[in-house]
């Protein structure tokens, strides 16, 4: 997050506005406090606030109302190392957490942050704690990291056979080969790292969409039974984490408390609280430092936090008739009273998105994209796999594998001044067993930074298939991907350019980093 | 569905090459697939014994026939069409089968030739279509036979050679998932098939010989978890794996499949 400010102005008069109609009239938080909460402020949380980044501001929007932080369990520590949901999921970065705003942590407490807790914000928890190399991952590349037990196990506790043997090939972390932690410990574990997902636009990430032909009793990637909520039998979209791994926001919140705040028993009614809040919230960019308001009178249906909480969720959006982010006819023609400079921003926002849904290539050797029936290659566009209305995940149970962390197309390591390869992500080596189907594109032997899915399903074809993540706020949340690899939105764009060899222009590359900056 | 597309869409499209194999005939055999650019939908080759056959063009999951992968040949069975269509003989109810084991020496990829384009009409992008769907809606089989809704129900699902349950099987499960909580099931039973391919050459294919019941298995447990999760927590269900007959050349595809049947 920019520190130049949340829009303090906004912010108060929309307060207070939505304060309002209910029992909450209390006076709205000081605007510096907002770019940053920190577990157990004494806060009232505005209906909505713009915060400032790179690129504009972005709009957080609570359907709810404005809401006391002091003793809501999303703001509340609840464990012994002193986190809240909030820790990692910063309304003014956009509901994740930007690599800037831990840097920026690390810089004001020395690290004493709970943000910086030795499970998961170090590099392995056994590393000294109060030096920054061993937090070296969360505060470059913003990862934090997740502990999954090997082998998988399924809901109900029966071990999972794996289609696959797993190898440590490379661990600059230590955590895979640690005696206590690693894959060879009395309780192997795969540590992986990743970002935090924005809880944010839950209506669309977890969404409950039953009347479209997305969630059905099978996994539209591989036939088996489709996950169900355990607490209603209704089935789920499976869209949710980078691996699926929970159904659910509560099942997630529950597991989020232990594996990430160290609390295993958190009640009921704080599930369903957690619940309930993120169900209420919105996340997108609202202002353009160089379009102007993404929100007014003229703008598109794909932009703002509000245009979110009207849209049909969990729906394709890969045609014309609904698109991924619909712009209609909004800006063909300037508004009255706009600059050169906004025209013009304008103008390559627009081309950008016809880039994102129109501009065609030959998508290839993606698992779970050419597998579905459209063979390999094809010739489609960002939108096919971008492809659920409003968000730009994977509409169908979302794991793929776009080769964000699979050899050789995932972004490997940075080099120091002399070329040398500095390795910072653990390297595995998965081998097929040999009754098993070799991976359609990698074979028997698949070199993966992370294994994604497959440390869950235990499926070879699984092997670096990631969730496809919301396209939403990203202005407020570099870096990207699942292994933060891309620092910058240029990044993405080059990231694509080379895997799929689409041969942007220098043009098209711009036009695509201002529309995605828009989201 | 796609027969019917490709029928009008590609009416002006004039058969004009004699093949080695005749009109009519049918046509197994095994080769690397090649895929051609056009101006819109790119489409599905293979050569064989010195011929260049059309299998498809580029389809979506509601498509009747999945295109092939580059990167792994493919197991060919269609019968000899009259036309031709983007510089191919056209293979007319093809099935085509990507073989696991990769192929990497399978890498023919050709540039779009003018004379090749596909005339759409309405135009067809490559990539968003106006429609919801570019083939229209995702089609469920039918029953095998009709049955009074006491009775059992028997539902096929067709597999490519060697393949195990994947994407293109939901909406084949569907149908035996709704029959068993119309009916309140009692019992599945799931019989996986083995089959193989006589290709034209005369030589015989079969598939691997775990493969019924791997198909059979698959199935059952996904279709147990999804009835127990559905509510259907009694509900017992069996899986037997059968190898077919010898295969004969003659639609041999049809013998790749589980049967489903469902059991008040």
């Amino acid at each position: 997050m920019n520190r130049s400010g949340v829009l303090s102005s906004f912010g108060v008069i929309l307060a207070v506005a939505a304060c309002a109609g209910n029992e909450m009239p209390q006076k709205a938080a000081p605007a510096e406090s907002l770019e940053w909460i920190e577990p157990g402020s004494d806060l009232v949380l505005p209906a909505y606030f713009e915060s400032s980044n790179q690129y504009g501001r972005v709009g957080f929007l609570n359907t709810a109302g404005p809401i006391h932080t002091r003793e809501h369990p999303f703001f509340e520590p609840q464990g012994p190392n002193g986190r809240a949901c909030v820790s990692c999921h910063q309304p003014a970065d956009g509901m994740s957490i930007s690599v800037e705003s831990l840097q920026q942590r690390w810089l004001e407490t020395g690290g004493q942050d709970p943000v910086f807790a030795q499970i998961d914000g170090q590099n392995c928890p056994n590393l000294p704690h109060d030096q920054a190399a061993s937090h070296s991952l969360l505060l470059e590349r913003g990862l934090f990291r997740v502990g999954i037990p090997w082998p998988p196990r399924e809901t109900d506790g029966t071990l999972i056979e794996p289609q696959f043997t797993i190898e440590v090939l490379r661990d600059p972390t230590g955590c895979n080969l640690d005696p206590e932690y690693g894959l060879y410990s009395d309780k192997p574990t795969i540590s992986v790292y990743r970002r935090p997902r924005p809880a944010t636009n839950t209506r669309y990430t977890a969404h409950r969409n039953m009347d479209g032909p997305f969630i059905l009793p099978f996994i539209q990637k591989n036939g088996r039974a489709t996950a169900r909520d355990p607490e209603t039998g209704e089935l789920v979209s499976m869209n949710l984490m980078a691996d699926a791994r929970y159904p659910t926001l509560r099942t997630q919140a529950d597991n989020a408390a232990i594996s990430h705040l160290e609390q295993p028993n958190m009640t009921d009614e704080t599930l369903n609280r957690i619940v309930a809040f993120e169900r209420g919230l919105f996340s997108a960019q609202a202002y353009d430092s160089q379009a102007g308001s993404l929100t007014d009178e003229y703008g598109p249906i794909a932009f703002g936090p509000q245009n979110l909480t009207t849209q049909v969720a969990g729906t394709l959006g890969n045609n014309e008739r609904m698109f991924v982010f619909p712009m209609g006819t909004a800006w063909l023609e300037p508004a009255p009273g706009l600059t050169a400079e906004q025209i013009a921003r304008r103008a390559s926002i627009r081309r950008g998105h016809d880039i994102f849904f129109y501009r065609t290539f030959w998508i290839s050797d993606s698992m779970h994209i050419n597998t579905v029936g459209l063979g390999n290659p094809i010739k489609r566009t960002c939108s096919t796999c971008h492809n659920q209305h409003m968000t730009g995940m994977d509409v169908a149970n979302g794991w793929v594998d776009l080769g964000t962390t699979n050899l050789p197309h995932a972004m490997e390591e940075p080099q120091d001044s002399r070329g040398r390869p500095q390795p910072v992500l653990p390297l595995f080596k998965v081998t097929c067993k040999p009754d098993v189907a070799p991976h359609p594109f990698y074979g028997r032997e698949i070199f993966t930074q992370d294994p994604g899915r497959a440390l869950i399903s235990g499926r070879c074809d699984d092997v670096g298939a990631i969730v496809i993540q919301q396209m939403r706020a990203l202005s407020a949340r570099a870096p990207y991907f699942v292994n933060g690899s891309a620092q910058t939105l240029e990044d993405v764009v080059i990231f694509y350019d080379r895997r799929y060899n689409i041969g942007f222009t220098d043009q098209e590359r711009r036009d695509l980093v201002a529309f995605m900056s828009a989201l | 569905m796609m027969r019917g597309i490709l029928s009008g869409v590609l009416a002006g499209l004039v058969a004009t090459q004699a093949s080695a194999q005749a009109t009519g005939e049918r046509l197994n055999f095994v080769a690397c697939p090649i895929i051609r650019d056009t101006a819109n939908v790119p489409c599905w080759l293979s050569d064989h014994e010195g011929t260049r056959y059309y299998l498809t063009i580029q389809t979506d999951i509601s498509g009747k026939v999945h295109p092939p992968y580059l990167g792994h040949m493919a197991l060919v069975e269609g019968i000899v069409g009259e036309r031709s269509v983007c510089g191919g003989i056209e293979l007319v109810e093809v099935h085509i089968s990507p073989l696991p084991e990769l192929a990497p020496e399978c890498d023919q990829h050709l540039p779009r030739e003018a004379r090749y384009d596909l005339p759409f009409d309405p135009p067809r992008p490559p990539g968003p279509s106006r429609g919801s769907l570019a083939f229209g809606s995702i089609q469920g089989p039918e029953p095998i036979e009709e049955a009074p809704p006491e009775g059992p129900r028997e539902f096929e699902i067709p597999f490519r050679y060697d393949a195990q349950l994947g994407s293109r099987h939901p909406q084949y499960l569907l149908p035996a998932y709704d029959a068993a909580l119309e009916m309140h099931a009692s019992r599945i039973e799931v019989r996986g098939y083995r089959g193989g391919a006589l290709l034209s050459n005369g030589e015989q294919l079969l598939e691997r010989s775990d493969i019924g019941q791997l198909r059979a298995e698959q199935a059952a447990d996904a279709l147990r978890e999804a009835l127990t999760g559905a509510g259907l927590e009694d509900i017992e269900v069996t899986s037997e794996a059968i190898d077919a007959p010898r295969p004969d050349g003659i639609e041999d595809w049809s013998d790749r499949k589980v049967i489903v049947r469902v059991i008040p």
